[in-house]
């Protein structure tokens, strides 16, 4: 059939096609584009710095995907100090937040402040301060302890970690570890569990009971919080830690971890996980858990102040316990990071705030809203039973034998993506877990090279 | 046709159309019940309310975003439709040196996906700093439709009966008062149609909109609410009536130029 | 035919395939009752032969066009071209790396992955809603567009209307555990059937297809009901004399009377196939895994949070690359089919 379209002016079906061509190539001729990499220097010669908080209207405008409401009420507690400051909170989903705040941070709309859940490409690229000379004039040194600080240390490359320049501060510690529903353990005979062995024989108990045993969400691959526990736990602290930094020579593809791989996806397997894990995010998960689906819970205390409102008196926390009884506690933690942009547009002000985060007024507020204060932690009590005693409690523990882990999902800036797809790929039983440790360890090594 | 051909046919009409609608039924359901509601799946709210829109108005600052986003798009439709009027008039009723060169380059643009130009997009335009701007956003965005909209309007041009053009001509007239006095008028539907589709797409646009705008103050409706999505998952009430906040504005313009719609889309257009 | 000029060419595809096709039967018969007599006589064809005069002032009503065509389109994809040579995090200076890039785009499974789910998606996009606008085109056939289909065609086409954020955050939701697909899968008895859709490995990617038919269908029914209307009467008549029943009929006069709009269909529903990104990016992020994987997804985040510059550029051109394949070979068949 002849085609209904009159187009004319064409005379041959071919020159289009090839009239493009060439005008491609003209085109290309005329944009004359230099090799790649021009954009700005990275981080200028340190200027100068005050710690004087000014005195006329200001604005320091603040990026963040803290759901909690610490770093608002940090805000506010702030702002009612300095009445001359208004903080803009900027609020983003983490989801997106990670995903955009390279781009945000490189743009002209900087904020003046910025979380950051990683250090990811952030210090490489020169988008954020190194905050040493802030560390000097405040005396952070003195007030917050080494080994917290050091979690945001990073040599100008960020891949070697843990050491160098301090790029952000801490504004309240998090630690990862085991929400349980009393109602449900109380119901199966359940105490919080002394060691590993007794904590998977609640899990077969709650299985036979016809309750889930452990509620977890994977749509963002939150599989690794319970792989990265598991792994502490066998290997202890300090290894997983160097994997964390990137020291070199460290490696995921050893016993321990493949023992903890292993157990992921037998837990799996065996039912222990929600079959819809995968399709679950965060906040789904944590709402089925308040509802009763779930004896344990593997999460963040980001949302201890939620599970607490939605189960009050009802839920306890605790870190997976160790082989033996008498084992060091180990946390998945660090802390809520706040960063300074390199194309901040107050960065005295800024750090000021950064300050205001270690005064017990603002350890107060940190824990008050589930995180461990930066300093000062001695000031600050729980009631008792509550939510946030056992996490008080647990965090002691965990800082007592120096068991606090970074992240591994921080290590580099694409490690994050590869736990989730291939958490999501092991709770499926569609990876073994060599495979997945092979899978983590080459983006390790890419990322550490 | 047979009385059971046409009872198939309605009937199946009728599936499909259920098949459409229960979703965006199952969405204003559940944005009418109280936030914080925890729900599942599609039932009739115990106790209708419209707080939820209210929180989702107040908490995520939808009428800053739903401004921004009509900016964007009285931003676009003019300019795309005043330069696609004039290209498509040259490729009509003009002869020039390259004239199916250019127009072939303008094809190709109908088929390069989007994704293919954005990563230097940005930093080309970091570089300059001009991101972060609703007016690089715009000028993007005429860019990316020109070459629908040339296309569009040659078609109309070519449509009319070459009278036209002569009648005028004769009558000593230069080209620029032949297009406007004459032609123009003449293809006003058509490009009331493109006018329209410029700006739903204007309004749809995501991907550009999530790599050149930084603020979330200033990003438009759909990022914001791609944005609300990661953080809000809990309070299906206050989702879903952001949802519907983001839609509402398309599916009003949608329902009072459908014919316009259906024409311009069913003419090729892409979904953008 | 005022109504229909109004309402301006309804066949005009932008497909450059149809276009370079044009040329070749300029003065064809309106086989199809498609072409209207007054377009053979217009302004172009005769001023295209009426002398070699060049308008140079035509350059002048091309430049703004032109300027921001080639700013934001042509100039960033020349750039991704240029770049796709090099190994670049977004910062650093950048160097060379040949076909680095696109050794990389072509072995790693993640990658190639993502270019293999495009191609799937065809069959969600283009397959499935042609296959069932088809149907329920030829199902409702010829009866005169009553009220009842006004309303029908309204409700079809509004999935293509609302934002593809809008569309996944609707999905999500649906496709949820407690969602109503599983909701309704209870009600009809099939409670083994229902899961968390998005997160399971084998459906997520079908359900994440299934979006696609679904944004779909209406311009497709809209398309073909369309042409269905201007198939010429008597050649339904004289099947019907030849004793054709429905399927016959179907295959014999509908089908080819259709030709061009399936045309359309395709092309337009097989680019947003191979250029997907909202839904996806909203429902699944790409997982389970790497199931749901789509090249706009992986672009953005090489490119912006993982600091392979180069690495997206190269997938960003062989997507390209693809994408045009595609188009010339749906061109080519619709061609040897003419």
């Amino acid at each position: 059939m002849p085609s209904s379209t009159p187009t004319p002016g064409h005379r041959s079906p071919r020159r289009p096609a090839l009239a493009a061509c060439a005008a491609l190539l003209v085109a290309g001729l005329m944009s004359a584009c230099g090799t790649p990499g021009t954009a700005p220097a990275s981080s200028a010669a340190a200027p100068a710095v005050s710690t004087a908080v000014p005195n006329d209207k200001v604005t320091l405008s603040v990026l963040s995907s803290d759901t909690s409401e610490t770093t608002k009420a940090l805000s506010a507690a702030f702002e009612k100090k300095y009445p001359n400051v208004t903080v803009d909170f900027r609020f983003t989903g983490v989801d997106s937040y990670d995903t955009s705040l390279d781009l945000t941070l490189g743009s002209d709309s900087a904020p003046d402040l910025a979380l950051l859940n990683k250090l990811g490409n952030t210090a490489k690229a020169g988008l954020i301060r190194d905050l040493g000379p802030y560390v000097d004039a405040y005396g952070w040194d003195k007030t917050v302890s080494a080994s917290e600080l050091d979690q945001w240390r990073a040599d100008n490359q960020g891949k070697a970690l843990g050491v160098g320049k301090l790029w952000a501060a801490p504004a309240g510690f998090s630690l990862v570890g085991v929400y349980y529903n009393k109602d449900v353990a109380a119901k199966l005979g359940i105490e919080p569990p002394k060691t590993l062995a007794e904590f998977e024989q609640d899990l077969a108990k709650a299985k036979a009971a016809g309750e889930l045993p452990i509620q977890m969400p994977n749509m963002q691959g939150q599989s690794s919080y319970l792989f990265q526990a598991l792994t502490n736990t066998f290997q202890g602290p300090d290894k997983s830690t160097a994997w964390a930094f990137g020291s070199p020579g460290s490696t995921l593809e050893n016993d321990s971890a493949t023992r903890a791989a292993q157990k992921v996806a037998d837990w799996a397997k065996q039912g222990y996980l929600p079959s819809g894990a995968n399709g679950t995010d965060g906040a789904g998960a944590m709402s089925a858990f308040t509802k009763g689906q779930g004896l344990f819970m593997f999460d963040g205390n980001w949302d201890a102040t939620a599970v607490d409102k939605a189960l009050p008196g009802k839920a306890g926390f605790f870190t997976l316990p160790g082989e033996s009884a008498t084992a060091p506690s180990t946390g998945v933690g660090t802390s809520l990071a706040y960063a300074i942009p390199t194309k901040a547009k107050h960065p005295d002000l800024a750090a000021a705030f950064l300050d205001f985060m270690t005064t017990p007024e603002a350890a107060a507020i940190e824990f008050a809203s589930g995180y461990m204060p930066v300093a000062q932690a001695e000031s600050v009590k729980a009631p008792d039973n509550s939510i946030l005693a056992d996490y008080a409690a647990a965090w002691a523990g965990v800082a007592k034998s120096n068991g606090l882990v970074p992240y591994f999902n921080n290590s580099t800036p694409t490690m994050n993506d590869t736990l989730t797809s291939q958490g999501q790929q092991l709770v499926a039983g569609k990876t073994s877990p060599a495979d997945y440790l092979k899978a983590l360890q080459d983006d390790w090594q890419k990322g550490h090279k | 046709m047979s009385r059971t051909d046409r009872l198939t046919g309605r009937a199946l009409l009728a599936v499909f159309c259920a098949g459409v609608l229960i979703p965006f039924a199952a969405l204003l359901m559940a944005a009418l019940n109280p936030p914080g509601t925890p729900l599942s799946g599609l039932s009739l709210p115990e106790h209708p309310t419209l707080a939820a829109f209210g929180r989702a108005w107040s908490t995520a600052g939808f009428g800053r975003l739903l401004a921004n986003s009509a900016m964007v798009g009285l931003g676009v439709v003019p300019l795309a439709l005043i330069c696609a009027t004039l290209a498509g008039y040259a490729f009509a009723t003009m002869r020039f040196r390259g004239r199916e060169v250019i127009f072939g380059l303008l094809l190709l643009g109908l088929t390069l996906p989007y994704e293919a130009a954005v990563v230097p997009l940005y930093y080309d335009l970091r570089s300059l700093g001009l991101t972060d701007t609703p007016v690089s956003l715009i000028l993007a965005l005429v860019g990316l439709y020109m070459p629908f909209g040339a296309f569009w309007m040659r078609q109309q041009f070519t449509a009319l009966p070459k009278e036209l053009l002569e009648a005028a001509s004769l009558d000593g007239a230069s080209s620029w008062t032949v297009l406007w006095k004459v032609l123009v008028p003449c293809v006003r539907p058509a490009l009331t149609t493109l006018g329209l589709l410029y700006f739903l797409w204007a309004w749809n646009q995501f991907l550009l909109t999530l790599i050149l705008i930084q603020t979330p103050a200033n990003r438009t409706a759909p990022a914001g609410l791609a944005f609300f999505v990661g953080a809000h998952t809990t309070d299906v009430p206050m989702l879903a009536a952001a949802t519907l906040i983001v839609i509402g504005p398309v599916v009003v313009v949608y329902l009072l130029f459908q014919r316009n719609f259906v024409a311009g889309m069913v003419s090729g257009a892409v979904k953008g | 035919m005022t109504a229909a000029h109004q309402q301006a060419p309804r066949t005009a595809a932008p497909a450059p395939a149809r276009t370079q096709r044009a040329g070749a039967a300029p003065a064809a018969p309106p086989a199809g009752g498609l072409a209207t007599s007054h377009r053979q006589r217009s302004a172009t064809a005769s001023s295209g032969r009426s002398g070699p005069r060049r308008q140079r002032v035509a350059y002048l009503y091309l430049l703004p066009a032109l300027l921001l065509y080639t700013a934001f389109v042509i100039a960033p994809w020349l750039h991704t071209l240029e770049l796709s040579f090099y190994r670049w995090d977004g910062v650093t200076a950048g160097t060379w790396a040949g076909l680095d890039n696109y050794r990389q785009v072509l072995t790693d499974p993640q990658l190639m992955g993502s270019l293999w789910h495009a191609l799937g998606y065809i069959g969600f996009y283009t397959v499935l809603p042609i296959a069932a606008g088809l149907v329920l085109a030829a199902v409702i056939g010829r009866a005169r567009q009553g009220r009842n289909f006004a309303v029908a065609r309204t409700v079809l086409f509004l999935p293509q209307i609302v934002p593809l954020v809008a569309v996944g955050v609707i999905w999500r939701w649906m496709y949820a555990q407690d969602g109503t697909v599983n909701q309704l899968l209870d009600a009809v008895g099939l409670h083994s059937w229902t899961r968390a859709w998005l997160g399971d490995f084998t459906w997520a990617y079908v359900a994440v297809g299934l979006v696609g038919s679904w944004v779909m269908l209406g311009l497709c029914l809209v398309l073909f009901q369309a042409g269905i209307q201007k198939i010429d009467t008597s050649l339904y008549e004289a099947a019907r004399i030849d004793g054709a029943g429905p399927v016959r009929e179907f295959l014999s006069v509908t089908l080819p009377g259709l030709r061009a709009e399936i045309g359309v269909a395709v092309t337009v529903t097989v680019i947003s196939a191979l250029a997907s990104f909202d839904v996806v990016y909203v429902t699944t992020g790409g997982g389970p895994g790497d199931t749901t994987t789509v090249p706009g997804l992986l672009i953005y985040r090489l490119a912006f949070t993982g600091g392979e510059v180069g690495t997206a550029c190269a997938l960003a051109v062989v997507l390209s690359l693809l994408i045009s394949l595609v188009v010339l070979a749906i061109g080519r068949l619709t061609r040897e089919r003419a």
